[in-house]
């Protein structure tokens, strides 16, 4: 198996200082870009 | 955030329930792949603040891009392909640091980037193991790669979803193993 999609496949776990606010923001942000675009639906 | 009971849909189905606006498949998606992104650019990168940029434009590419994913490639494979080329551009845009010869505090500097000839080797690998992956792998295979790499499933957890013995498990995760390790060689 390629060397770099193996390490790739086994991370485990968020690295040790990440910054969770990072990861928390980015998420939000997506999350409401992707809600804006989908259709309506009736419940999640 | 509650644990994922739910099984890990197929790639397509998962791409299609994310599009239709499905909050718990855009958490399976980001949580799956954040520390992995997250992790192959800080190792390469060397800086957070740097594996924190690559990170936000890979996601971003991704649900750009999402609309045009058809389950030609498996999704791993697409976004491994989207991270390692946004970590490589990321290093073309860095400033080259330049040494004077006769100074005497000149020091080799390895090198960073990427040769032309492994970026394509690199492609080329990846074309063959995402073939292996949506033509070679039987679903069942499949399945049980997605629980194991991507839901990070322990071997007994993927037994007792799939109604299959632990060896059975092991016997097709080292199968699958044998796949792509062949499907990845350099010839």
């Amino acid at each position: 198996m390629d060397r770099e999609l193996a390490e790739f496949l086994a991370a485990d776990g968020d690295p040790p200082a990440v910054d969770p606010s990072f990861k928390e923001g980015l998420r939000r942000r997506l999350w409401r870009w992707v809600r804006a675009k989908a259709p309506e639906r009736e419940s999640d | 955030m509650p644990k994922r009971t739910e099984a890990w849909p197929c790639d397509q189905e998962l791409v299609n329930e994310i599009l239709d606006g499905s909050r718990e498949h855009f958490e399976m998606l980001y949580e799956a792949y954040f520390p992995r992104v997250y992790r192959f650019a800080l190792k390469r990168l060397r800086d957070h603040g740097e594996a924190e940029d690559v990170t936000q434009e890979v996601f971003v590419t991704v649900f750009r891009a999402l609309g045009s994913f058809k389950g030609n490639s498996s999704l791993i494979v697409w976004i491994f392909g989207i991270t390692r080329n946004t970590v490589n551009r990321r290093f073309r845009r860095r400033p080259l640091r330049i040494e004077p010869l006769d100074d005497g505090a000149a020091v080799e500097v390895p090198a960073r980037e990427v040769s032309a000839d492994r970026i394509v080797d690199a492609r080329r690998t990846l074309d063959r193991c995402d073939e292996a992956i949506t033509n070679k792998l039987t679903p069942l295979q499949r399945r049980i790669f997605h629980l194991k790499h991507l839901r990070r499933q322990s071997t007994r957890s993927i037994a007792n979803s799939l109604g299959k013995s632990e060896d059975a498990i092991k016997a097709n995760l080292y199968r699958m193993r044998k796949v792509l390790a062949a499907a990845s060689a350099i010839v």
